[in-house]
């Protein structure tokens, strides 16, 4: 048994190693290395020009910024949303729920292409295409469904008992949320953050479709340069992708670090 | 006055419900405007439609990447957590698995190219091998007619998605109905059979209605890695929603209404296929 | 007469038209306990739940000390409930825990702390105040529990079989402690239970619970010796019940071989079981007249499946008293 599992664990880990891990670390070399002498007797030649280039665009700090941005807001308005939903689904037993359940994946089956034309003309109309409001707004459409499926299964890991409990001892709404609900909601909500960041910012079609142009995130770059860009540049770019929602992660840690219990020096569960 | 238990439910359901207004509202724009010109209801757009080659060769090319896509992640993505969910569920585990949730989808697109372009790693790699003799004698699969590389690149980025789907299943699997069948003398198929499917099931099809739809209609990856024959439908929609034709900006949202239908479809024969097995289940207990 | 400290007045529940409980009136005085026995699925813990405020009642009143508390949330309620479980808190220490409730009391930090610790002390667990939930056992955490219950000084505290989850051994101990604390602090309290022994030993006032009614209330002595009626009788276990209005109890019957001629109530049975209790022989007798199983002591040796009679003087014979609510 125990030699079937030490097996079962080295297939794992080069499963992931050839498959995800690999191609990633390739990714991040090919972003430092100019070449890798193929076909030569030379070595490999190191440079770190690609980055260079990368940070030297001020169309790429301006853009990144520009991502942050909406990630943010977009992440904001998800969590509030999902929180709000998610206890709804979780806690309430109500008429018509499954009904509203199925409606809440809806935005993740109907085509984004299609909702997001078919919003374009509206958005014209209430002076909301070309602008940021515009493409945080389309930006919910994929997210949000994704948002209340992990804070209702985050709110029914905790179970009605420990707020009941928390109400009988006398605490007001938002106490009881501030001191329960959301520290032991925390799992649920970094991966939220997390997830919905990445999604906003992968957003190419939608955010040319609504922002028409003029809101420039990091994706409405990133396609230009495929065609003009040399191979260090270009794979810098993509890493940057990668480094961009890590980076957020962290400073998003860093504010809920200053919520209740969340002391990371006290021992954890 | 006290609020009602149901009351308080909808309330605390309004901002999402709201929120539900934005697809609703896009999705029925869309509709109308493919059915209509002028301001007269018209079924013009779909005639024309139904008569352009390069949309039924787009629609039969991007169903079969699609289902290929799919299953292959489903399959994959099962296989992967059945065999080593302990494994996963440990922090390391976790982040390397969803490594590639991290990119975007274009950019794991790009690491494919880099991977497996004629000028890619694996060629390369090949030929130092002696393998293949030069870089051009490697199979071209990436913006290939068959699509290969559109595939490779969301069966990549999919698997981990179904994981992070099934592995709350496995994490509380109770070994106990298993044992339960295998004493009761069921054989591992039986035990799989009626005591993990029922629970995986569910999960897997939902995961599978949202990936056919999104890898059905999604542009990145295709524009990315796809051919410039036969084209994907979401890249021949945004051709015509961006061509200087305005003619064709309505044949964009028939398109994508057919596409939207076809998708309904596909969900509705998985859901009645797995309903009609429930209700066979039902029967053989009475 | 002084008005009585709780009162619960023509109190009725009922879910999508189907009643839990209707009509139920009681009061309790100040510093007494009131234990609520009854099968699973009497609507017991509905009703501390109504009283909690987690749920409403349909109808009727529920005052504490005068002033109508029905329509208040739970969270404004004087009213504190122990669960079934601990329900700690498992991110807070233990000392946070036991002054969760005081954060919305108007005191100062460190006089809540100081509270809480009082509490802490007064549960035996000096010494855990920086420890987390987990680290503590069953019982302890149930103690933190109801010491954080406590810490809120509510004018009636509420416990749902909070003893269930733990081992027999530890229940008996915490039982005797349990009811200790309570009388040492006058605290007014509801126990609810389905084990009849529990509630007679927590309990300064007995209600046995069935069908969305009280079927009596009473001192726990009263209830057990004097049945209101058949399904008291029958819930308690100790008495064969003769017909709908008349019983006997058990310690009255005994048994013997051959048909005994003087008494008036004689019944056949068969020995079905033997228990050894306190250094006596119990026989479980079953009389297929009444159809019903009865344990009685007894001297003679009977082997499984032996024919035996039960019999009982005609004096020993009684009539279930009346159903008058009391009030305690």
């Amino acid at each position: 048994m125990d030699r079937l599992s030490k097996q079962k664990k080295i297939q794992f880990w080069a499963l992931t190693l050839l498959f995800f891990i690999l191609p990633v670390v390739f990714l991040f070399l090919k972003s430092v290395v100019l070449n890798f002498g193929f076909g030569r007797s030379s070595g490999i030649d190191f440079t770190l020009r690609g980055w260079e280039t990368l940070f030297s665009e001020s169309q790429l700090i301006q853009a990144t910024l520009v991502s942050l941005g909406i990630g943010a807001l977009v992440v904001f308005l998800n969590l509030s949303v999902g929180l709000l939903a998610g206890k709804a689904l979780a806690f309430y037993s109500f008429k018509g729920k499954a009904l509203i359940e199925a409606l809440f994946l809806l935005p993740l089956i109907v085509p984004l292409l299609a909702i997001a034309m078919g919003i374009h003309v509206a958005m014209i109309r209430i002076g909301l295409s070309d602008t940021w409001i515009g493409v945080v707004l389309i930006h919910l459409v994929p997210t949000v469904p994704y948002s209340i499926k992990m804070l209702q299964s985050g709110y029914a890991s905790i179970g009605t008992g420990l707020l009941q409990q928390a109400k009988v001892l006398g605490t007001n709404r938002w106490h009881r949320f501030f001191s329960v609900e959301l520290p032991l909601l925390m799992p649920s909500i970094r991966s939220t953050v997390f997830l919905i960041f990445v999604i906003s910012l992968s957003q190419y079609v939608i955010t040319a479709i609504i922002g028409g142009g003029n809101v420039v995130t990091l994706a409405m770059i990133y396609f230009p340069f495929l065609d003009s860009a040399e191979s260090t540049v270009l794979a810098a770019f993509s890493a940057w992708f990668a480094l961009l929602p890590i980076l957020f992660y962290l400073s998003v840690e860093l504010l809920l670090s200053l919520l209740p219990y969340q002391n990371p020096w006290r021992t954890r569960l | 006055m006290k609020l009602s238990e149901t009351n308080k439910a909808w309330i605390l359901l309004t901002p999402a419900l709201l929120f539900l207004s934005l697809p609703a509202y896009g999705l029925f724009s869309a509709i109308w405007t493919s059915l209509h010109e002028n301001g007269s209801f018209t079924t013009k757009h779909y005639r024309t439609l139904f008569q352009q080659e390069t949309f039924w060769e787009s629609i039969g090319y991007s169903v079969r990447i699609t289902l290929l896509s799919t299953v292959l992640s489903l399959v994959l993505g099962l296989l992967i957590t059945r065999a080593f969910s302990p494994f996963i569920q440990s922090t390391k585990g976790k982040l390397s698995i969803w490594l590639p949730m991290l990119f975007p989808h274009f950019v794991w697109g790009y690491i494919v190219l880099l991977l497996f372009e004629q000028s890619g790693l694996i060629s390369h790699l090949l030929v130092e091998m002696g393998l293949i003799s030069s870089t051009s004698s490697f199979p071209i699969i990436t913006n290939d007619q068959n699509g290969i590389g559109i595939i490779l690149t969301y069966v990549g980025k999919e698997t981990p998605f179904v994981v992070l789907m099934l592995l709350p299943i496995y994490a509380k699997q109770q070994d106990g109905y298993k044992d339960l069948v295998q004493t009761l003398g069921g054989g591992k198929w039986a035990a799989f059979k009626d005591a993990e499917w029922p629970w995986v099931s569910p999960v897997l099809l939902e995961a599978g209605i949202i990936l056919f739809a999104f890898i059905l209609s999604a542009y990145e990856v295709p524009f990315l890695l796809g051919a410039t024959f036969p084209e994907m439908i979401s890249v021949l929609t945004y051709d015509w929603f961006y061509s200087g034709d305005w003619n064709e900006r309505p044949l964009a949202f028939a398109a994508m209404i057919i596409t939207s239908v076809l998708i309904g479809i596909m969900s509705f024969i998985a859901f009645s296929a797995m309903n009609r097995k429930r209700m066979l289940l039902t029967k053989g207990q009475g | 007469m002084t008005p009585s400290f709780i009162t619960v007045e023509h109190t009725s529940k009922s879910f999508n038209k189907e009643a839990i409980f209707s009509n139920l009136s009681f009061t309790l005085n100040k510093g007494d306990i009131l234990s609520i026995v009854g099968p699973s699925g009497s609507g017991k813990t509905t009703l501390l739940r109504c009283l909690a405020g987690l749920e409403s009642f349909s109808t009727g009143k529920f005052l504490i000390n005068g002033k109508n508390v029905t329509a208040l949330e739970a969270n404004k309620r004087p009213v504190s409930l122990v669960f079934q479980h601990p329900l700690l808190f498992p991110h807070m220490t233990i000392q946070e825990n036991v002054a969760y409730g005081l954060a919305f009391q108007r005191r100062k930090k460190k006089e809540r702390l100081r509270h809480a610790q009082e509490l802490i002390n007064q549960v035996g667990l000096t010494g855990y105040e920086k420890s987390f939930p987990y680290e503590l056992s069953g019982g302890q955490q149930q103690r933190v529990s109801l010491a954080r219950s406590l810490a809120i000084s509510p004018n009636l505290l509420l416990l749902d079989e909070p003893f269930s989850s733990l081992d027999v051994r530890l229940r008996n101990e915490m039982r005797t402690w349990v009811r200790q604390l309570l009388k040492d602090q006058e605290i007014t309290a509801i126990f609810v239970t389905h084990d009849k022994e529990e509630a007679m030993q927590m309990g300064d006032y007995v209600g046995v619970f069935e069908n969305g009614q009280f079927q009596q209330i009473g001192e726990p002595e009263h209830v057990y010796h004097s049945p209101a009626n058949a399904f008291v009788a029958d819930f308690f276990g100790d008495h064969l019940l003769v017909d709908q209005e008349t019983f006997i109890p058990v310690q009255s019957l005994f048994l013997s071989r051959s048909k005994p001629k003087q008494v008036g109530s004689v019944w056949e049975g068969i020995m079905k079981n033997k228990l050894h209790v306190h250094g006596h022989s119990l026989y479980q007798v079953f009389i297929e007249d009444l159809n019903q199983h009865v344990t009685v002591s007894s001297s003679i040796n009977l082997t499984i499946d032996e024919p035996i009679y039960v019999s009982a003087h005609p004096d020993s014979v009684q009539t279930f008293t009346n159903q008058q609510q009391r009030n305690g």
